[in-house]
């Protein structure tokens, strides 16, 4: 049965929504920011639309109002959203989309090392642990980088 | 108190929290001052109405010695017989002590477990965090309460006053109004006795702070005080201010209503002996020989007299003592709650 | 300023202490989680800071005022573990009860929650379920407005679906009004999400007292070879280590991943469950001044 979200609340303000996954193992504000990367790439979210508001946040999900200030910061510091104060914070850009004949290019090279890794005798798990390491050590890995995104990519390593 | 006290306790607030939170002491210690005191009316009447049809008006009077009702002093046979049904000791003693321990009724069951239920049942960790100081929450609330009991109580002593009138007839044909029935069947006795039972149960609950053993500690303390009063501080208070007098065999001279405090032997310029210590060493003989036989022996008999007119200063002396224990034990009280505000 | 602070805090109950020794520092606009075994001296810390039971050593102050003085009274809210409240009074009764007890009281948030919570008021406070006096102990703590909200466990008795309201009520508080919060806790899957200090208390002593960011930055959970793990321990602060077969987990206190070893971030949990493991291990916050 589909219900629209209860109107608790003043009128909502956002195209979206948060939700939170606690087995995750993943920071509470490092996966409000991959919703908002993930809702903006499939177009829920578009430049100039408002985020939800921290108190609506914080009364739906029971999460500290600094964990969604600070998710909100990461965001700005990415350049995608900005704060207007006594406002809210809106999107000022949708990230730069790879194009869609590149991403097809790049998932069939995928499925090529995937085939030799399958042939070398790799599972899945043994895949998923090579293409981790990989991602991490490109990203310049390791806790010596502080620049935001690398930071991110060094936690994002291990919830893989 | 001063009026910036009071005002600093806040009495309209802290009535309407007396009166949601202990509606049952509110309705309780009331309603069995003024119950009591209902009582006491209607026996009284029915009582005056029995002694006036029966003409017997004239018997609510002291006789020769006043300690005894005149009728029971005099020689008719059918009037002593009759008056005689009127007498009944045990039913008004039995009353008299009734009303006596209304107030230590008021202060075991109702205002030892208000306090120290506080602390036993948890309460207090609501209660001492609010805005409300534990100091101002007590007086306001138990003070209000206190109130309360004393007025009904006062009330109670009015209504216990009239009854005594005409039921101290009844105790073996009358009593002196220096008895113990007397002096507490007055309302300055049991507004005093009310309030130092509810401080003492102030003090119990705030010191010991569990019910059960604060009952206990309460019902001995306060048994003890009532017991002491009638029996060491009676005798103490009412030698204080006597008139000594020279006994006079042939004429009596203590006025009526009068109270012996004490009696003793003297030689002329002599120390006070001792009275059993004479008669021990009194021949055994008719009492006119008994008189010779004392002034051969240079001894005169004294006596130590309260008159009747000392009675009402005694009385106050006595409850203002009451009082004064009272307002001892509400300042122990309070300094005690800052010294060790919580566990 | 901080809202807790406390130096050489302790409390004995005849012959054990039950806190000892504890130095405190929480600053304000935190919502902070105390975590510990089962008489670690949770309950005893929160009623000296509520002001309901007095010290034994050392002082304490909340919100810079003694516990228990009218300003804390009047700034402080305190639920204890036993939801005190007057349960043979009628719901509307004890609301008015404490109206008149407080100086400062927001009749209307008082109101409204009860409502929206389906609570009659004519009822008996004692006929109440446990989630709902704990609901109504609530109500009555905020409407109140104090500045700093002292919790005991009050959340154990509310179903799953009340935790997440209240505690989505809270934290719009927190957000609103700058509530500070000091609640204890066993359920460590929330702390990450609603918490942002911890302090886990151990046999009646501070045994970890910091931001939780600062320890998530400063812990790793490191996987390696079962053979060098107790080297580890002379490289960097090892909180716990398990082995098993030939490989071993550990618990860090580092930023940097030693060489040979793996290191992904930790848990709250991890983190918790690990200082609960070790009581000897410490995490305590250097001599600052308050900002």
């Amino acid at each position: 049965m589909v219900t629209d979200k209860p109107d608790n609340f003043d009128d909502e303000v956002s195209p979206i929504a948060f939700y939170l996954d606690r087995g995750l193992g993943v920071p509470t504000y490092l996966q409000l920011v991959h919703q908002v990367d993930y809702a903006l790439r499939l177009g829920f979210l578009r430049a100039g639309d408002q985020l939800p508001r921290i108190k609506d946040v914080t009364r739906s999900l029971a999460v500290n109002p600094d964990t969604v200030m600070k998710a909100y910061r990461e965001l700005e510091l990415r350049g995608i959203a900005a704060g207007r104060p006594g406002v809210g914070t809106f999107i000022t850009q949708a990230p730069a989309v790879v194009g869609l004949k590149q991403m097809a290019a790049l998932q069939k090279k995928l499925t090529t090392w995937l085939a030799e890794a399958a042939e070398a005798g790799v599972d899945e798990l043994g895949m998923k642990a090579l293409f981790t390491a990989a991602l991490r050590d490109f990203s310049g890995g390791g806790a010596a980088s502080r620049l935001p995104g690398r930071a991110e990519a060094r936690r994002e390593g291990g919830a893989a | 108190m001063t009026a910036r006290a009071i005002k600093a306790i806040n009495v309209p607030r802290m009535a309407r929290v007396t009166w949601y939170k202990h509606r049952a002491s509110v309705f309780g210690i009331p309603s069995m001052f003024l119950l009591a005191a209902a009582l006491l009316v209607i026996d009284s009447l029915l009582q005056r109405h029995w002694i006036s049809s029966h003409h017997f008006t004239y018997c609510l009077a002291y006789g020769d010695n006043s300690t005894s009702s005149r009728c029971l002093t005099q020689d008719a046979p059918y009037q002593l017989g009759v008056f005689a049904e009127f007498v009944n000791y045990w039913r008004t003693e039995g009353t008299v002590v009734a009303v006596f321990l209304l107030a230590a009724g008021a202060g075991l069951f109702a205002g030892v477990p208000w306090v120290a239920r506080e602390f036993d049942g948890g309460g207090f960790r609501f209660t001492w965090t609010q805005s409300v100081s534990p100091r101002r929450w007590l007086l306001g609330t138990f003070g209000l309460l206190t109130l309360l009991a004393a007025t009904t109580a006062a009330i109670c002593g009015v209504a216990a006053h009239w009854w005594f009138q005409v039921a101290q007839f009844r105790l073996d044909g009358g009593t002196t109004p220096w008895g113990w029935e007397s002096f507490e069947m007055t309302p300055l006795s049991m507004v005093s006795w009310t309030l130092l039972a509810m401080a003492l149960a102030l003090l119990l609950g705030v010191t010991i702070r569990r019910v059960l053993p604060a009952m206990i500690t309460f019902a001995v303390i306060f048994g003890g005080c009532l017991v002491l009063a009638q029996t060491w501080l009676s005798t103490l208070l009412f030698s204080v201010g006597d008139i000594p007098l020279r006994v006079n065999y042939v004429n009596p001279e203590y006025p009526s209503g009068s109270y012996v405090a004490q009696t003793w032997f003297a030689r002329p310029g002599g120390p006070k002996l001792n009275p059993m210590t004479v008669y021990a060493q009194l021949p055994n003989v008719p009492q006119p020989q008994q008189v010779r036989w004392l002034t051969q022996h240079y001894l005169t008999e004294w006596i130590a007299y309260q008159p009747h007119s000392h009675l009402v200063w005694l009385a106050f002396a006595r409850n203002g003592i009451l009082v004064a224990l009272t307002a001892l034990a509400v300042l122990v009280s309070v300094w005690w709650l800052r010294k060790h505000p919580a566990e | 300023m901080n809202v807790i602070e406390t130096d050489g805090l302790g409390k004995r109950y005849r012959q054990t202490w039950a806190l000892r020794d504890c130095r405190l520092t929480v600053p304000a606009g935190h919502v902070a989680a105390l975590v510990g075994h089962n008489g670690a001296g949770k309950t005893t810390l929160l009623r000296i800071l509520a002001g309901v039971v007095t010290p034994t050593a050392g002082t304490a102050t909340v919100l810079g005022f003694t516990p228990g003085s009218q300003q804390a009274r009047d700034a402080v809210s305190a639920i204890d573990q036993t939801v005190p409240l007057y349960r043979h009074l009628r719901v509307r009764d004890q609301l008015a009860a404490a109206r008149e007890l407080n100086d400062q009281w927001d009749t209307d948030l008082a109101i409204q929650r009860l409502s929206s919570l389906n609570l009659m008021t004519s009822g008996k406070v004692g006929k109440l379920s446990g989630g709902q006096q704990a609901q109504l102990a609530l109500t009555l703590a905020l409407a109140r407005r104090p500045r700093l909200l002292l919790l005991d466990e009050p959340l154990a008795s509310l179903d799953p679906l009340a935790r997440q309201e209240v505690l989505g009520w809270l934290m719009t508080c927190v957000a609103e009004d700058g509530l500070s919060v000091v609640f204890s806790s066993h359920v460590i899957a929330e702390l990450e999400r609603v918490a942002t200090y911890l302090v886990v208390l151990s046999q009646g002593r501070v045994q970890v007292a910091a931001t939780i960011d600062s320890l998530l930055d400063s812990h790793l959970a490191l996987t390696g070879p079962a053979a060098d793990a107790g080297q580890l321990a002379g490289q960097v602060p090892v909180i716990t280590a398990q082995r098993t077969g030939r490989q071993a987990q550990v618990l860090a206190r580092t930023d940097t991943a030693p060489p040979g070893w793996a290191a992904r971030p930790v848990t709250m949990e991890e983190l918790v469950l690990g200082y609960l493991r070790e009581p000897a291990a410490r995490v305590l916050p250097r001599l600052e001044a308050a900002r």
